[in-house]
């Protein structure tokens, strides 16, 4: 093929300028750039929405009140929720916390074949406006109370399957009115059992 | 052949008409296709030999510029290293400061320096602690907002940048204490530091146990107001203070 | 083709080849500068008992080195075993309160547990060191479990490690890392042995 070059404007090259025409021909690209680039970042800030959420308990596991739930292969249930105002220290003298805080005590019941398979587990207390309390506080690192979690009395030996009662204690300020147990397992997360008092 | 009967002789001057011209008689032919020819370009033509620029000097000249870019593309490069945050100072934490008697309000929980003093020599479960500085006690009143939260990070820090986290040598329970939203506990925290810093010191609390976990974290700093005077109060007092246990309190 | 002159001649030569040029050019100043002499490998310095060495984020001042039979309430892991401590000044030296700062080795002691010493001391009132503050000089004994039968040597030989401020690889952050070459201490002494047992 021959070449063609302009005498007199060196250096310039054929070619296709960006016109009226060009815009014409492409604008139905600039209109897809945008749901595209939405697409494109959907993806791995789900992933990493999913990774974060993989960890904390999101899903919960509803129980009718007082009812049993099946969760991380046992059953469990809240058997009773309530003020503990009798609770004592190693010297026999009641408990009193400042400010009005309030000792709770939850029973809960569970019927598991190996009880140590859920013995990692953690408990949660939450209040009607939604903050959440752990079990075994420190605040009543003095107080003669055993807290179970979700094993059975350390003496106590159920048969395999055989539903024992366990005890957890709670310290909760004075204005917080608590609605439901969580119990979560590490290994069933986002999952967790939510246990509604009868 | 004879004219037919009766007609009158052709007047004499019609003389019958010349035939055509051989010359202008028209002699039909199919057309014939010949191929179309290209318009006279007003510009000179010349067979292609090279892609490079034929301009005398233009080959010189296009080293040039790709060693200034070049030259060019480095110093930006280096302008950005240069004045670019790096990984320490963009991942730095974030600070909330208060001073004392204020409520500092981080995003789990919430925390309030209420005193401070000094002592020479600490004491606890019958043990005495002398230093080689002076101790530091806060005392710091701590609530956690929406759920279950430990203070694992507590240290002071002084006007040229160094920190100094609370003393491992007495038991310091408020540390990792797991505080329970609303149920507010205080206690007193004890911290050992060079005389010299003393009367420079704010004091920082955070929730992760580990100084390489606090970047992106929130940190809250209380400026301490301790004079030089007091300091050396503290320093000449041999009698031993007893940091204060934690207790919930309103 | 008319003979073109030597400039024209080498601006017409391919770029490529101003790269290499410019790349061996380098090479061949730098062999005469010596950059490609081979680099002997530094020995590790001796230093003179109580003088103080830069190990990096602290400063170390190796003292005396001890055998102690009893060091109550302190017991170790094995009945009847012993203990053989080096005592050192140290002064962190970096910016922030170093987690129990660990320099010392004592690679040629028999009868040792452990490489790493099972225990770090405080001097002034032998509780554990969790940090040291920067700016406080301490004297801390490093304490290894020693065998019973082990000889009781005249002197021993510390190696004081180092670290050095730089870049994690996995962060990206800067903090203070085991020297590259961790197996080359900064600097060994030999110090005096106190026979201390009862």
């Amino acid at each position: 093929m021959e070449g063609r070059q302009h005498t007199g404007q060196p250096g310039r090259a054929g070619g296709d300028l960006v016109t009226g025409r060009w815009w014409r021909r492409n604008w139905w690209g600039l209109v897809a750039l945008v749901p595209a680039l939405a697409l494109a970042f959907y993806a791995p800030v789900k992933d990493l929405n999913d990774r974060y959420g993989a960890g904390k308990p999101r899903q919960p596991v509803y129980s009718t009140p007082g009812g049993w739930v099946e969760y991380g292969g046992a059953r469990m249930r809240l058997v009773d929720l309530a003020r503990a105002d009798d609770v004592k220290d190693y010297g026999g003298k009641a408990v009193t916390l400042a400010g009005g805080a309030r000792i709770w005590r939850a029973t809960l019941e569970f019927a598991v074949p190996d009880p140590d398979t859920i013995g990692g587990c953690e408990l949660l207390l939450e209040s009607s406006g939604g903050s959440t309390f752990s079990n075994g506080p420190n605040e009543l690192g003095h107080a003669d109370v055993i807290d179970q979690g979700c094993l059975p009395d350390i003496l106590a030996k159920p048969a395999p399957g055989a539903a024992y009662r366990a005890d957890s204690y709670f310290v909760l300020p004075a204005t917080a009115r608590p609605v439901a147990v969580q119990v979560t397992l590490a290994t069933k997360l986002p999952r967790y059992a939510r246990l509604s008092p009868p | 052949m004879s004219q037919p009967g009766g007609w009158p002789p052709p007047p004499q001057a019609w003389a019958p008409p010349q035939p055509w011209p051989q010359a202008v008689a028209p002699q039909w032919a199919p057309p014939q296709w010949a191929p179309p020819v290209a318009p006279q370009p007003a510009y000179e033509q010349r067979p292609i030999r090279s892609h490079r620029d034929p301009r005398p000097g233009g080959r010189l000249g296009h080293r040039l510029g790709v060693a200034v870019l070049l030259v060019v593309a480095l110093a930006a490069g280096a302008l950005l290293s240069r004045y670019t945050p790096d990984v320490d100072s963009a991942q730095r934490p974030f600070i909330r400061t208060g001073h004392i008697g204020q409520t500092v309000t981080l995003p789990d929980f919430t925390i309030r320096v209420r005193s401070v003093r000094g002592a020479a020599v600490l004491s606890q479960s019958g043990a005495n602690h002398d230093t080689g500085g002076v101790w530091i006690l806060v005392t710091v009143r701590l609530a956690a907002l929406h759920e279950p939260v430990s203070v694992g990070y507590m240290a002071l820090r002084d006007a040229a940048g160094h920190t100094y986290r609370a003393s491992g040598r007495v038991n310091q329970l408020l540390i990792g204490w797991r505080l329970q939203p609303g149920v507010p506990v205080a206690g007193e925290v004890a911290f050992e530091v060079p005389v010299a810093v003393a009367a420079n010191l704010a004091v920082r609390f955070a929730r992760p146990t580990q100084e390489d976990f606090l970047r992106m974290d929130a940190v809250g700093e209380v400026p301490l107001s301790i004079s030089d005077s007091q300091v050396r109060g503290w320093k000449a007092d041999s009698t031993p203070a007893s940091p204060a246990a934690p207790a919930v309190t309103s | 083709m008319a003979s073109r002159p030597l400039a024209a001649r080498v601006a017409a030569l391919p770029l490529r080849w101003f790269g290499i040029g410019a790349g061996v050019l380098a090479l061949g100043v730098s062999g005469f500068a010596g950059g490609l002499n081979p680099v002997a490998a530094p020995g590790t310095p001796q230093v003179q008992p109580s003088a103080a060495v830069d190990a990096g984020p602290v400063k170390v001042t190796v003292l005396v080195g001890r055998v102690v039979s009893d060091l109550s309430p302190i017991k170790p892991d094995e009945d009847g075993d012993r203990w053989f401590m080096v005592i050192a000044t140290i002064e962190v030296t970096a910016n922030d309160s170093r987690v129990t700062p660990d320099p010392l080795r004592v690679p040629h002691v028999a009868g040792l547990l452990h490489k790493k010493p099972d225990r770090v001391l405080l001097s002034r009132d032998g509780t554990d060191v969790d940090y040291l503050n920067p700016g406080m000089p301490e004297r801390v004994a490093y304490l290894w479990e020693q065998r019973p039968d082990a000889p009781v040597p005249a002197t021993v030989e510390v190696d004081i490690l180092g670290e050095t401020y730089r870049t994690n690889s996995l962060t990206g952050g800067k903090e203070w890392l085991p020297d590259d070459d961790a197996d080359q201490p900064r600097a060994t002494v030999q110090v005096p042995v106190q026979d201390k047992r009862t």
